[in-house]
């Protein structure tokens, strides 16, 4: 899957769809970052780590629940 | 026999070992071209092309992805690129010679980091045993160095502290050798941002030429050109946008009032704000003066008999987000005419340029002026406003107290500048200026005076944690005038460089002093 130019928010429905996991994001100003990446059958892990990576992010996993915020 | 068997076996063993540190060796270089995806290889030619694009056929040509932040490269310039057999590591930064952003590789996937938020960086800055200051002075200019820039924003990427330029487009800034890798950013509406790694300054005095940003319409995609409907949209967005917690600010103040174009009064000051957040509230912000001094030409000083208002009080209330003008006020907003007459860009984003002024034949004088929200999260970050000139006699109270029954006074300009400043994805109130002016006539003479008061606060640092409620009695009330608040004079203000004798007469003086929004290093940028 590719992503052009889209915003956090759109790309975690997608990846909550693939995955089936809930993402949520600490505040709405992250989810309007866009974003672009491409993924080919990639771990749920490397999706989100390098999201977070391009944005200053951090995510915290607990079981299929997710929630992405700052690093501070 | 014995030996024999021993001797065979002993070359099995080696044979084993080696084949062994064969196969580790083997694992070791297939895990290497593995994780270095960036030292691999490729050819590549592409000529006038976007960065987008040109990262799309390395992805293509090596069987990468990228990862990175889309509005990154937007308004880049296209780039050409000819490379035989050379590391996607060195095309990379070719393409990509900004030094604050890095490289990152696992596996197949390449992220384009912004440097700033590596952690390894957050160690090295706690090794530095002790902080030092380094003080810059710098002019802004445009591409051909035709003008100056004023009121322009510069500020440590990320980090809370930063000034504005000054009318003539000069500013210095104290830095701390805490934030010595990090980067200096100057922004100005319209034009594209320069970059400056804090390292890389050496020179006490540097010239920065902005160039002008030119966006296609094209690029932008216009998803909503209602002007109304983008206003309430952003005022909507208001609790995103901007901080939700107090806050303290550290803001330069200086205050002037001119007479017949010369000054008579100038006030400069540090204050320490207790800023409110932007939630529905009516508590008052609270101010404390830091360091202060006051230049006034004794020999002016009597002509003025009234007081004009502005001061610190002026400058807060021009804090638009905090108390929403009419203009951004749904309720009143249809006593206005909005256009949207442009789409600049600020600090690297699109922004909507509105303009708007009140309906014709309205009963009371109302603002008009220009907004300049973000495109992508609506944040308004820039206000330029003022009353028309042929309804300024109706508001004369307003701006006047203190008025003598023997003088006639006219107001000829009112004008207001507010800019926010974003820092991690929050807006914080950046710089207000007011610009008033009025001409007096004294009853019993012949010609009248023109006098001009500005006043002006610029944030130079930002406390988001542990943030400091002053104790009223250590506060002055924001409704102080400031141009009759005295302060005792205090010789060592601004050290020694800028020590300035009183006797000297006070355009000398202000020549001395004015040469920009000068910043005092108060602590340091706690927030990272």
């Amino acid at each position: 899957m590719t992503f052009k130019e889209m915003q956090l928010k759109d790309v975690a429905k997608v990846i909550e769809r693939t995955y089936q996991v809930s993402i949520k994001f600490e505040n709405d100003s992250i989810a309007m970052n866009s974003i672009n990446t491409a993924y080919d059958n990639d771990p749920l892990n490397r999706v989100l780590d390098n999201i977070c990576l391009s944005y200053n992010l951090t995510y915290e996993k607990n079981g299929s629940q997710i929630v992405i915020k700052s690093r501070n | 026999m014995y030996q024999n068997r021993s001797h065979s076996n002993s070359i099995l063993q080696k044979v084993r070992y080696f084949s062994l540190s064969l196969a580790l060796c083997l694992i070791q270089i297939a895990l290497l071209a593995q994780e270095n995806i960036l030292d691999k290889k490729i050819s590549i030619q592409c000529s006038d092309i976007s960065i987008d694009s040109a990262l799309d056929s390395i992805s293509k040509v090596s069987n990468c992805f990228f990862t990175y932040n889309s509005d990154l490269f937007k308004h880049k310039e296209n780039i050409s690129l000819s490379s035989e057999n050379e590391s996607i590591h060195g095309i990379l930064r070719k393409i990509i010679p900004d030094s604050t952003l890095s490289f990152h590789a696992a596996d197949r996937h390449i992220v384009i980091v912004p440097v700033n938020y590596k952690k390894e960086q957050r160690v090295t800055e706690k090794l530095i045993p002790y902080i030092s200051y380094k003080k810059i002075k710098g002019v802004i200019f445009d591409e051909f160095k035709k003008n100056t820039l004023p009121y322009a924003s510069v500020g440590i990427r990320g980090k809370h502290v930063g000034t504005i330029t000054n009318q003539d487009g000069e500013f210095s800034l104290t830095i701390s050798s805490k934030n010595i890798k990090d980067t200096l950013v100057f922004s100005y509406v319209g034009f594209k941002n320069h970059e400056l790694p804090v390292a890389d300054i050496s020179d006490k005095t540097i010239q920065i030429s902005l160039k002008e940003n030119f966006i296609s319409l094209q690029e932008v995609i216009i998803r909503n050109n209602d002007p109304v409907s983008i206003i309430k949209a952003s005022v909507g967005n208001i609790s995103k946008n901007y901080p939700q917690k107090p806050t303290n600010l550290t803001s330069f103040y200086r205050e002037s009032v001119l007479k017949n174009k010369k000054y008579m009064i100038y006030t400069e000051s540090v204050l320490d704000i207790y800023k409110n957040s932007y939630k529905k509230n009516d508590l008052v912000d609270r101010v404390k003066v830091f360091k202060s001094r006051k230049i006034y030409d004794v020999s002016r000083l009597d002509t003025i008999s009234f007081r004009l208002k502005g001061g610190i009080q002026g400058c807060l209330h021009l804090d638009i987000i905090k108390k929403l003008p009419e203009f951004l006020d749904a309720e009143f907003m249809g006593f206005y005419q909005y256009h949207l007459i442009d789409i600049s860009t600020f600090n690297n984003q699109s922004v909507y340029v509105i303009e708007f002024e009140p309906k014709p034949n309205l009963n009371i004088p109302l603002l008009k002026g220009k907004l300049y929200i973000e495109t992508n999260n609506l944040a308004i970050i820039r206000a330029e406003f003022g009353y028309e000139r042929h309804r300024l006699n109706e508001l004369k109270n307003r701006f006047i107290i203190k008025g003598s029954n023997k003088t006639k006074v006219k107001p000829q300009i009112v004008n207001y500048i507010v800019s926010y400043r974003n820092i991690n994805g929050k807006y914080y109130l950046n710089h207000t200026l007011g610009n008033l002016k009025f001409k007096v006539k004294n009853k019993k003479r012949l010609f009248s005076n023109t006098f001009s008061t500005s006043f002006e606060m610029a944030t130079t640092n930002t406390k988001t944690e542990n943030v400091i409620k002053y104790k009223s009695r250590e506060t002055i009330h924001p409704a102080a005038i400031f141009s009759n608040y005295r302060n005792a004079y205090d010789i060592n203000f601004w050290g020694d460089k800028n020590y300035i004798h009183p006797e000297e007469s006070i355009q000398d003086a202000l020549k001395r002093i004015n040469n920009s929004m000068q910043q005092i290093a108060l602590g340091s940028s706690e927030n990272e």
